[in-house]
């Protein structure tokens, strides 16, 4: 009989930063079964139906085996097997040669999300800073819309450990997020609290599994989530269940807004040697005080400063809130006006109640504002974690001097994907001619992908990809270089918070694959780089050393021996007197000046660019979104037999009113299409949908589809403001199409 | 004498599919799995049923019951299925005989047949983790921690007065098989 040994890795799918702790089974050289790993606190063992059907990918029969250069054209197919030593004096040359013609930010490294690996991200990310070349900020793949609203608002670039994280909330509301499909270990403390008795709230244009399992369900229009959030506030308002004291100490709630041009009153605006300090309007004493000195500050009210005419932020926000009574909000989100009012009550009264919010509401084109609105409503309500004297103690590195190893010279520029679309096609705000993508499939999960192979790809030089497979994005690639799948290296994972894990490599890879971090260490020394690049487990070394105290203690020989816990964030009390959020003002900034000539001072509800009640929804009356299926991670496990013995092919969900309006029966064939593009699949009847709306799940690949893909029909327009807060975020749920049977 | 079952919260059930995964993965099963996962009220899998935004969506898992009295057991010409003391209905592969007549006989539609192998099989509780003191492999993938295996003749166990307070129920209890599986129906809704 063989001898079986058993291996403890982590999952790195990115499911978001929350990887799963596995236990592999290896049997003569082979990953023969997965199974999840326990904890120190069992409540974290846990793996999922992609999790475990992960050695499907890697013993796959389409795995990428050898180094590819291309044979024929682009997009045509052909390859020619070519040795490592190849594939890399080729890049080598290539990045030279056109980093001396455009300058070196020309070449752009655009990679997926650290969530798959902390090490094999820092190791692009210091590439191209070594390189001094760009780097291409992942968030804008549909996620940056949260940091745009929560960077600026709160200071961070996430809302969860503020609005989610309490011990013992008494309210949850899930708002715009679905757990149960996109990251089912997020819905366990939930279902946990429930059966305790806390009521669950689900807020949701679609009738998701999560909000099958809420005690409430609240329908509502897509990217009018801004306008619910104004009713509420309304309601809260009206019924005076304002926390004032958390307004005044918290928030910028008493700064004085000048009413001429909108922008904070400071000092200097008043006395000619001035300073930067904000005012805020003393009661008694009847003048305008320095924020540091307020004894009677006014939260409401309009006040004359010098001869300056202002009002305190408070004051405006409360008059955006009087044009939303739940009427209004009901017309524009479609949720009935007594549900907004209950609702309003039950997060006002059910102190803490928790909103747990993710991804999924940054995908309208105003999702910023969302985001915004939502955090102002937690801080109108004193719903709000506070942070600690550090901040809150999400895992965090200390990424500069791994990021940036060369102190004596530039590093990498930073681009948001949204804008390398302008930076290669029209060479804003400079041009890009070469670009590496790794770990992500760049043709299939970006907006309006016809662009980017028409448009784009054309006027690259080189197009540089690593992958285990060939996918609908390697096509175009001058050169493919084989990666193992996660089995076969090692990195660092983050999660289940609390926990870091190590990713331990359990077999070598196969074929003549290597690790990402392998290829740049073995490209850097051809680029007079090679001193920076080590090997996968010094990489984890050099990251755990580099200092923040989350991870300090933690070590290499740590993670081998388990999951290790991330240090405690220091304990404060429930109420400090002096806010510390990582804002300009240290306060949560619900007014933002940087906004105003775009009207969005304040979190104001916009239409989505692509909203029904657009003229453009005459010719294209649906609303299109596309959710994430509990059968993939965006678009991987797409190859795995399991995943496709459940879920076959791609499917347009539609509501039976819709369809029957079409003609259109279940199962038929149909043509989902608006001017960017045209699919053709098959439907399937769901109530789950709401009336003018259709879902398209996102990640299958071009040729699952009859006809065409995702991709082609969503949009890629690029919000100004969001440039202005953080970076534009791709709007894929923005979208209006039409349905027709083919 | 123990009687080993499961016992499915159809509140904490997401309908996943990590159950039927793991089974395939644990037990070798090629094509189906012994644990398939299906929706109360008969709609289609993974669609809710009434009419937006009044509607609804359970699901049901659904592997062997188990039963007290399996009709399989007797339905067996060749002897090839059989219970343990401990309650877990057992199909011996090696010695099916392919004529399919347990599958008539499972009220549950839970036996599967290999048409490759001309074999029947189906789910034993993962005797070989169960006689280690394991959890079955499904009770340990499950994402949503709905699903627990337990000694069902313990009647004072957690477990049991679950069943008792929540009103567990067995699925056709019509056709007196006495199944030893039971389903905790979801809690009811609390509007805020």
């Amino acid at each position: 009989m063989s001898i079986e040994t058993i291996v403890r890795t982590a999952c790195p799918a990115h499911c978001g930063n929350n990887a799963c702790g596995i236990l592999a089974h290896v049997c003569e050289g082979k990953v023969v079964k997965l199974e999840p790993s326990p904890f120190p606190d069992n409540y974290y063992m846990r793996i999922c139906q992609k999790g475990l059907s992960a050695t499907q990918l890697t013993y796959h029969p389409d795995r990428l085996q050898y180094p590819m250069k291309r044979a024929g054209e682009r997009g045509q197919g052909k390859w020619q097997r070519v040795s490592w030593d190849e594939a890399l004096d080729y890049i080598a040359a290539k990045l030279k040669d056109i980093a001396g013609k455009y300058g070196s930010r020309s070449v752009a490294w655009a990679i997926g999300g650290p969530g798959t690996g902390t090490v094999k991200f820092g190791a692009y990310t210091r590439f191209a800073g070594c390189f001094q070349g760009t780097r291409v900020s992942m968030w804008g793949y549909g996620d940056a819309a949260e940091p745009c609203g929560a960077k600026p608002t709160y200071g961070v670039n996430r809302l969860p450990p503020f609005l989610s994280s309490f011990d013992e909330p008494k309210l949850n509301i899930l708002w715009g997020t679905n757990p149960t499909e996109s990251n089912p270990f997020q819905i366990r403390p939930v279902l946990d609290d429930k059966m305790k008795g806390v009521k669950m709230v689900v807020i949701d244009p679609v009738y998701t599994i999560t909000a099958s399992k809420a005690d409430e369900y609240v329908p509502i229009r897509i990217g009018t989530d801004a306008a619910l959030a104004l009713g509420m506030m309304h309601q809260v308002l009206q019924d005076r269940m304002e926390d004032r004291d958390f307004l005044l100490r918290y928030t910028v709630a008493p700064y004085l807004i000048r009413q001429d041009n909108g922008r904070y009153l400071r000092e200097r605006d008043l006395i000619s040697n001035g300073g930067d300090a904000y005012l805020v309007w003393d009661s008694a004493a009847g003048k305008a005080v320095a924020v540091d000195s307020m004894k009677s500050p006014a939260l409401d009210g309009l006040y004359q400063a010098g001869n300056i005419a202002c009002k305190t932020a408070f004051q405006m926000l409360e008059e955006l809130i009087q044009e939303y009574p739940p009427s209004r909000a009901s017309e524009i989100t479609g949720v009935p006006a007594e549900q907004i009012v209950r609702l309003a009550r039950a997060y006002a009264t059910d102190k803490p109640a928790a909103i747990y919010v993710n991804n999924g509401m940054s995908r309208t084109y105003h999702g910023d504002l969302t985001f915004r609105a939502v955090g102002t409503l937690a801080a109108l309500t004193g719903n709000v974690k506070l942070p600690g004297p550090g901040g809150h103690r999400e895992v965090e590195y200390n990424w500069g001097p791994f990021l940036k190893p060369r102190a004596d010279q530039p590093s990498y520029t930073r681009m948001g994907v949204m804008n390398l679309y302008n930076a290669i096609e029209k060479g804003e705000p400079y041009p890009v001619r070469a670009a590496w993508f790794a770990f992500t499939n760049f043709v299939n999960q970006c907006t309006n992908n016809r662009r980017i192979v028409e448009r784009l790809f054309p006027k690259l030089e080189l197009i540089v990809m690593t992958e285990m497979f060939m996918t609908p994005s390697t096509k175009y690639a001058d050169i493919v270089l084989p990666v193992g799948s996660f089995l076969e290296f090692t990195d660092m994972v983050n999660g289940p918070h609390p926990y870091i894990q190590l990713q331990r490599q359990v077999i070598p890879p196969l074929y003549e694959a290597k690790s990402d971090v392998q290829i740049l260490r073995e490209l850097a020394p051809r680029l007079g780089f090679g001193e920076f690049f080590k090997s996968e487990e010094e990489f984890v070394e050099l990251l755990l050393a580099s200092g923040d105290s989350s991870v300090k203690g933690i070590t290499l020989e740590t993670l081998k021996k388990g999951p290790a816990k991330l240090n405690s964030p220091p304990v404060i009390e429930a109420r400090p007197a002096k806010a510390s959020f990582k804002t300009p003002t240290g306060r949560i900034e619900f007014y933002l000046e940087k906004l105003v000539s775009l009207g969005e001072g304040l979190p104001v509800h916009k239409e989505p660019v692509e909203s029904p009640l657009s003229p453009l929804a005459e010719k294209y009356p649906l609303s299109m979104v596309c959710v994430h299926s509990k059968f993939h991670v965006h678009s991987s496990f797409q190859k795995s037999p399991w995943m496709r013995e459940q879920d076959p092919e791609p499917l347009l969900e539609m509501n039976r009113a819709d369809a029957d309006s079409r003609r259109i029966k279940d199962a038929d064939l149909v043509e989902v299409f608006n001017d960017r593009g045209t699919v053709k699949l098959k439907v399937r009847l769901n109530e789950a949908i709401q009336p003018g709306v259709v879902n398209l799940t996102h990640g299958w690949w071009p040729e699952e589809f009859i006809e065409g893909d995702l991709n082609l029909i969503t949009n890629d327009y690029i919000n100004p403001a969001q440039n202005i807060t953080f970076e534009p975020n791709m709007p894929m749920n923005d979208n209006l199409v039409e349905v027709r049977k083919a | 004498m123990p009687r080993y079952g499961l016992i499915f919260d159809l509140e904490r059930c997401i309908g996943c599919r990590a159950c039927t995964v793991a089974c395939k993965a644990e037990n070798s099963i090629a094509h189906g799995s012994w644990i398939r996962v299906e929706m109360t009220g008969g709609q289609k899998l993974d669609t809710a049923k009434g009419t937006y935004p009044k509607v609804d969506l359970t699901y049901l898992p659904v592997t062997c019951m188990h039963c007290a009295k399996p009709p399989c057991v007797d339905a067996c010409p060749v002897g090839a299925i059989f219970k343990r003391n401990d309650g877990v209905v057992i199909l011996d592969s090696t010695q099916c005989t392919g004529c399919e007549a347990c599958l008539s006989a499972c009220p549950f539609g839970v036996i599967t047949f290999n048409d490759k192998d001309n074999v029947a099989s189906k789910c034993h509780l993962c005797v070989h983790r169960i006689d280690q003191g394991l959890q079955p492999f499904c009770v340990q993938c499950c994402e949503g921690q709905a699903i627990k295996f337990a000694d069902l003749s313990d009647i004072g166990s957690e477990i049991s007065k679950s069943i008792a307070r929540r009103s567990g129920y067995n699925l056709k209890p019509e056709e007196l098989t006495e199944p030893t599986n039971y389903y905790l129906p979801p809690i009811p809704k609390r509007p805020v």
